[in-house]
């Protein structure tokens, strides 16, 4: 012991939830972590924030003077978009196309359905208002801007309190001139109006598809920037002088001044920080194909980790109208971790269809009235009241205990649904738990199909208060080789936001057949590009950013492209056109299982992604090892029916548990927010990181 | 009793199968057609050649067709003669989906070295030579290169049929590029149906099928039942560019215990125009609105069908004889479902759509060469409003009953030399009503001069539109104008192709949908929120 406390450098992750707003401060040098909690404050998120920092700096004198990085994950805009609580946008676009937004793709979303609906644009057709100008596909000006026009429409948005304006207009992937022009019309006249580019927010072909999401990035950024404002202040107020970072939906960390002037890229901020934190622990455990399996109360999430890399998507919607159905909702394309949402979580109530089969969700019974268990009124079964029934869930230990189940009204709900097919509740339960894990499995495996991954060589790796109760016959159900169940599943997201890195993406198109390719020129273009990424991450000397090289490329004539990963330095000297072509048709193969010789390939864009890896300094909480056995980690039995019967099982607790541990199913390990379920097949280790390890492939 | 959960189990992972397959048939194509309008379906069928599960993309005009494309096949290619590596092609209009531009691609599925099912994906493809696209056409010779059922992979290796395609077709990099994407749709179908029955330990499909099409029999008998027994009958009149009278398509549909038939008696005979309907395609579209006003929440498969028959006179515009012309006819097979909701209209006044003008689908080709020497084959849909309901107004620019995307104007405008000046929604043509119709809309395509023009001309055809027939209304609500084209400001008919060049301007005005109810009833907020968004014009 000495006088002189040890030099700390400390990571806050802290992440705003429905219900909660999540902390997780880590030392990062000793690997030391201390969590809190905040009922989050819905009308000012930031103040939960604040107030959770002083309870932590009350008991931690001087902790945010230490904190080198404060990373933040927040629902804000993805609430804002689907609440509608954003403020009044103007949409400035091309003569001719102001109801681009309107008129959409003119695809109906469900074939069977008639009674559809759409979410109403986010500008109202008043708002809208059309620019004379032109441009053709090429880039080429065919008509200039008409810049009186321009100031006449933008002295018309006084009388209409427009807050924020989108210019889009048509081919500013191509140029982004015309577009830039309007815009310093607009700020010139209105400097306090926000103003989003399409050209600067999403540069892609396909004009409805960005306008959506240049409109969703101006209706969210007075709201984002105005509470990004005072969280700062509030925390500069208290000593912070460390990087401020803002958890974006591709899973890397961005500086605040991108996310407020690019809302839209933060929109998954909260999942993508699960995610994150389920590759990093994976990587950790030498894993880096996984699959991350969250499931809460109203829906479930899985994402695919592949190399380390979570997969991302660029058809992204947000308030889709029809329960998750594609096409639903509003389009917004920047890239998100290919993270699908399913409309089965512990809520989810099961019914009877009009065939006689038992379904599951999507009609959640939420926190209120909730689960039958929950005892406050809601009468329907749900996915929670069929594994309190079955005996997975404890009733006297649900949040440890904090809140009591009625395993009564459970079995008087789940039994009620099997009365007309003559099952009883046991077995009514398991339909119900069957029913929920294949519809996850069903939309898994076609999710996966989609990025070409095989489920059957992917770990899952389960968290979320329903994730360790469903995993493993979930992972069954896939023939997934092993789960995993890390520490801490209950403040994923906020983990994942310390374990993060600062990354910064960027593009640039580079259209050529391979027959064509000019290697010096593309190294080039990286070059160029690995320069501005530098610039752009706090703090970033080249020795400690890591640049990784992409090129899109497709058949000529096709309209997806497959993204073909590329050495960088050295390696690129190496590097031959033809193998580059080659690999393409290696990616392509895998995933569509055939390649063409007769069809010329072409480039489209290059991609760089640059990180800012402290990460490989952090250490993960780590459980002590006492040398405690088995037994002591026993609480006791419980009887729990598995299919095929009922069964007196052991049940441990979590917190008790070593590395070095080995614990055989039929069992049940509790802890104060999850229950992880093991079969009779299942055996779990406990791994040196506290992860709970389920080999199925031995079994 | 059969396991409730073992059926609904298997049947999702079926339904996923084809919808993964969608998926990489989508993202693998070459053209614009399946890429951008999305005009496929990738179909499952049992050992007996029962339609057990489609994606859930597919359009209703190509999904409804395949139940009868398949017998059809196996009747020509019994199972026991197919081989690992076989694939079938066609797109004969009698046997196939209805005009030569959809091809069907079909393949076994090898189970335990037998084959145990099929597997399907159709698609509509840029074309298929012969004439353009134009409803000019007196026969089928005209129209393009027929393909009979024949192999187009003999175990595993292709047969001459790709070489016919490459010689007969415009792009055909593009269409056998989108071919060979059906072809991997269809692998991966196969495979993953040989492993899920691998897994389940499944010796054939057909009592996993009898059961999931046994459950949708019953539920469409159901909701047939709980209609009243009886009979009503509808009928309307089209006028088809370049023939003298108007076309009549008559229904009679009886509602008889647990079945209903469609009988199009008294419909007119087969016409030396391209708008002819084969007997799989009037079905298709027939089937499709009941399915959608009758159980709508029970996937499709081959016991929906059953309760329903459809009968259509031999000889008629809906059962022609060989070798009709058939390019369009989606001006009338798209009239269909609009005819059936009318009948039904005093039977389940509370579930029908108004007319849509949407209906027929309006379908624009403009060929011809880029000042690069290159070929373009351009496709420009466009879509009407969609009719009102009872309970809501209809949806603006939407297409029904086809379900077809646009193509978005910046992706017209990268592959030809024409810049699409307008697209936008028409205020004030959406039916009034209690409920209003959905809005349609006014575009205006200009051929560019200069560098940036076509090498000679431009050569444009039209079918569909919504020409010449008025939008009407449903019980008391108002209709909508009936569409129209103009070509550099002047109306003109659009019965044959138009020749354009640089600077000429074709314009289209698309309905809205009907209005449906008293117009008196309307809400008084909706006609204000109408008036704010300027979507009907101000008094």
């Amino acid at each position: 012991m000495t006088d002189t406390p040890p030099p700390e450098t400390l990571r806050i992750g802290t992440d705003i939830g429905g219900t909660f707003t999540d902390f997780v401060v880590l030392d990062a040098d000793t690997g030391q972590i201390t969590l809190e909690k905040r009922l989050t404050t819905p009308d000012d998120p930031s103040r939960a924030v604040v107030d959770g920092i002083d309870v932590l700096r009350a008991a931690r004198p001087g902790l945010l003077e230490r904190t080198e990085i404060l990373a933040h994950g927040t629902t804000l805009v993805i609430n804002a978009l689907i609440e509608r609580t954003g403020g009044t946008t103007a949409l400035l676009t091309t003569e001719g196309f102001e109801d681009v937004l309107e008129i959409r793709r003119e695809v109906r979303y469900d074939a069977y359905d008639l009674e559809l609906a759409f979410p109403r644009p986010l500008v109202p057709r008043r708002l809208r208002r059309g620019v004379r100008e032109r441009l053709h596909a090429s880039g080429r000006e065919l008509v200039p801007v008409d810049t009186g026009q321009v100031g006449a429409i933008v002295d018309e948005f006084a009388a209409e309190n427009v807050e924020s304006v989108a210019i889009c207009l048509l081919h500013s992937y191509a140029d982004g001139d015309h577009e830039r022009e309007v815009a310093r019309i607009v700020r010139e006249r209105r400097p306090d109006l926000w103003v989003s580019l399409s050209s600067e927010v999403l540069p892609e072909v396909r004009e409805y598809e960005r306008t959506s999401t240049t409109v969703a990035n101006a209706y969210v950024q007075p709201l984002l920037a105005g509470y990004l404002r005072r969280l700062r202040s509030a925390l500069d107020e208290r000593g912070f002088a460390g990087n401020f970072y803002v958890m974006q939906s591709t899973g890397g960390v961005i500086p605040l001044e991108v996310a407020r002037t690019f809302p839209v890229r933060v929109v998954e901020s909260g999942p993508a920080g699960g995610v994150m934190a389920a590759a990093r622990i994976g990587a950790r455990a030498g894993i880096s194909d996984l699959l991350a399996f969250d499931m809460g109360g109203t829906t479930a999430k899985v994402a695919a980790v592949v190399n380390g890399q979570a997969a991302l998507t660029h058809d992204y919607e947000v308030a889709r109208t029809a329960h998750f159905r594609p096409g639903s909702g509003i389009p917004v394309c920047t890239p998100v971790l290919d993270l699908l949402e399913i409309g089965t979580g512990g809520g989810s109530i099961a019914h009877i269809d009009s065939l006689g089969l038992i379904k599951v969700g999507p009609r959640s019974a939420g926190s209120v009235p909730g689960p039958a268990a929950y005892g406050r009124g809601g009468d329907q079964p749900t996915v929670t009241d069929a594994d309190l029934v079955l005996g997975h869930l404890d009733p006297d230990h649900f949040l440890g205990g904090e809140m009591p189940l009625r395993a009564d009204l459970a079995a008087a709900a789940v039994a009620a649904l099997g009365e007309p097919l003559g099952l009883d509740a046991v077995a009514t339960a398991h339909a119900i738990r069957e029913a929920a894990q294949e519809s996850m499995v069903a939309a898994a495996r076609v999710h996966l199909a989609e990025l070409g991954v095989e489920p059957s060589r992917l770990p899952v790796v389960a968290y979320g208060g329903a994730g360790p109760v469903h995993v493993v016959g979930l992972a069954r159900k896939l023939g997934a080789p092993r789960v995993l169940i890390p520490p801490a599943a209950g403040v994923m997201s906020a983990l994942g936001l310390i374990l993060a890195p600062a990354t910064f993406e960027t593009s640039q198109t580079y259209k050529v057949k391979t027959d064509r390719l000019d290697l010096d020129l593309m190294d080039d273009l990286f070059r160029q590009m690995e320069k501005s990424a530098a610039q752009f991450l706090p703090g970033g000397d080249a020795g400690r950013v890591t640049c990784t090289r992409w090129a899109d490329m497709r058949y000529v004539g096709q309209g997806f492209e497959v993204s073909v990963g590329l050495p960088g330095g050295d390696d690129w000297r190496s590097l031959s056109a033809d193998e580059v072509t080659a690999q393409f048709k290696s990616a392509y193969e895998s995933r569509y299982s055939r390649s063409y010789d007769d069809v010329a390939v072409e480039t489209m864009n290059l991609r760089l992604r640059a990180t800012l890896d402290g990460d490989g300094t952090v250490r993960l909480p780590t459980p002590a090892t006492t040398g405690r056995t088995v037994s002591e980690a026993l609480k006791g039995h419980r009887d729990v029916h598995l299919p095929g019967g009922t069964v007196r099982c052991p049940v441990y607790d979590r917190a008790l548990l070593e590395p070095g541990m080995t614990v055989a199913g039929p069992a049940l390990v509790q802890e104060r927010e999850t229950t992880t379920v093991l079969d009779r097949d299942a055996t779990a280790a406990i791994g040196d990181l506290g992860i709970i390890s389920i080999d199925l492939k031995g079994a | 009793m059969p396991d409730p959960v073992r059926v609904e189990t298997s049947w999702r992972r079926l339904q996923s199968i084809t919808d993964e397959a969608a998926t990489a048939l989508v993202r693998a194509s070459f053209s614009s057609v399946i890429r951008d309008f999305l005009d496929y379906a990738c179909v499952v069928f049992d050992g007996a050649g029962t339609m057990l599960v489609h994606s859930s993309r597919s359009t209703p005009g190509l999904l409804g067709v395949l139940p009868f494309v398949v017998p059809n096949a196996m009747a020509e290619y019994p199972m026991e003669t197919l081989r690992p590596g076989d694939v079938l092609i066609l797109n004969d209009p009698w046997t196939g989906s209805g005009h030569l531009i959809d091809i069907t691609v079909l393949a076994p599925v090898f189970h335990r070295d037998r084959p145990a099912g099929y597997v399907a994906c159709s698609a509509h493809h840029l074309n298929v030579g012969g004439r353009h696209a134009t409803i000019e056409s007196r026969d089928l010779y005209e129209e393009g290169l027929k393909i009979p059922l024949t192999l187009l992979y003999e175990r595993g290796e292709p047969t001459m049929v790709f070489d016919f395609l490459r010689a007969n077709v415009r792009e055909p990099d593009k269409v056998i590029g989108d071919l060979r994407a059906q072809v991997s749709a269809n692998a991966l179908m196969a495979e993953r149906v040989a492993a899920f029955m691998a897994e389940n330990d499944l010796a054939a499909l057909e009592p996993l099928s009898a059961e999931i099409t046994g459950r949708s029999e019953a539920s469409m008998r159901a909701a047939i039942t709980a209609l009243p027994d009886g009979a009503a009958s509808s009928e309307i009149s089209l006028d088809i560019p370049g023939l003298a009278d108007p076309v009549r398509v008559v229904l009679r549909l009886t509602i008889a215990g647990d079945e209903l038939t469609l009988d199009y008696s008294g419909t007119t005979a087969q016409v030396p125009r391209a708008v002819n309907v084969t007997l799989n395609m009037t079905r298709s579209y027939s089937f499709y609105i009941l399915k959608c006003l009758l159980d709508p929440l029970v996937p499709n498969n081959g016991g929906s069908l059953r309760p329903v028959r459809i009968v259509a006179p031999e000889g008629s515009v809906l059962n022609p004889y060989r070798p009709a012309a058939t390019w369009g006819r989606t001006m009338i097979a798209h009239m269909l479902p609009e005819l059936i909701m009318e009948a039904l209209s005093g039977i389940v006044p509370d579930r029908i759509l108004a007319p849509s003008g949407a209906t027929p689908l309006a379908y624009c080709n403009l060929v011809g060469e880029r000042a690069d020497g290159g070929t373009f084959f351009t496709i420009v849909t466009m879509h009407g409003g969609m009719g009102a309901l009872a309970t809501q107004d209809g949806l603006s620019c939407i297409s029904f009953p086809a379900n077809c995307a646009n193509i978005p104007v910046e992706i017209i405008e990268s592959d030809a030399p024409l810049l699409i000046r307008r697209k936008s929604l028409l205020p004030g043509s959406g039916g009034r009503g209690r409920y209003r119709g959905g809005l349609g809309q006014r575009v205006e395509i200009e051929v560019l001069g200069g560098d940036l023009g076509p090498r000679g001309t431009v050569l444009a055809g039209l079918r569909g539109g919504r020409l010449g027939v008025p939008v009407r209304g449903a019980l008391g609500g108002e209709g909508s104008f009936a569409a129209r084209v103009e070509l550099n400001g002047t109306q003109i008919g659009i019965g044959s192709q138009v020749t354009l060049g640089p600077g000429d301007v074709l314009a289209f005005e698309l309905p809205g949908g009907g209005g449906y109810g008293d117009p008196e009833e309307r809400d008084p907020r909706l006609i204000a929120a109408d008036l704010a968004d300027g979507l009907v014009p101000a008094e």
